[in-house]
């Protein structure tokens, strides 16, 4: 498969699993009754933005294994940098939370999406930028 | 690393992702080659020496490595 199949393929399924959590997320926290009994069909629900999750990681995965080795090692620096930067800062604000009782709590779900967010950033201005993979 | 990638392209007219679909790799890695931003792997260097019929050392110049190693 040609290195612009492979770009396409990729962005195609992060952008369509991203679209899709979006929307699975948007519509449990609204049709969900967090205080209603925890039925197989509520944890299915509870459940659905994670295989969105899981598409997006395989994708990212799939495309790491499949393209040339230049932009597999942009991508891989600028994931390296996201994921590094928020262990560092999930690592603090883990620490604030355990010292100081006040401190509004952060959701492990917010780690996901922060990883993202900065893979983004990571790779569109940072060394990986112009390889294509932003 | 230096190399004289961009040089042999041009003596042979190709564009960076006419090269790139030679070696199977993208327009945007060629020109992080090119621009030594990347240095490619041992098995990519001799696919580019084949396709240019030249041996790896006239188209990489690690002269720097070679000092630090001296």
């Amino acid at each position: 498969m040609s290195q612009a199949k492979i770009l396409k393929r990729y962005r195609r399924c992060v952008l369509g699993a991203g679209a899709g959590y979006i929307g699975a997320v948007a519509g449990v926290s609204t049709q969900l009754d967090r205080d209603g009994p925890v039925t197989v069909l509520n944890i299915g629900l509870a459940l659905l933005p994670g295989i969105f999750i899981l598409l997006m990681v395989y994708a990212m995965w799939v495309y790491i294994r499949d393209v040339d080795e230049a932009a597999r090692y942009f991508m891989i620096k600028a994931l390296m940098g996201a994921l590094f930067l928020t262990l560092a800062l999930a690592g603090v604000w883990g620490l604030a939370e355990l010292f100081l009782d006040d401190l509004p709590k952060l959701p492990v779900f917010f780690v996901f999406p922060i990883v993202m967010g900065m893979f983004g950033v990571f790779a569109a201005f940072g060394p990986a930028r112009k390889m294509g993979c932003e | 690393m230096n190399n004289r990638l961009k040089a042999l392209r041009a003596q042979y007219g190709w564009s960076q992702a006419a090269l790139g679909e030679q070696l199977d790799i993208s327009r945007q890695s060629v020109n992080a080659i090119e621009t030594g931003r990347y240095d490619p792997s041992l098995p990519l260097a001799f696919k580019i020496a084949r396709l240019f019929d030249e041996p790896i050392e006239a188209i990489f110049d690690d002269s720097d490595t070679a000092k630090a190693v001296e």
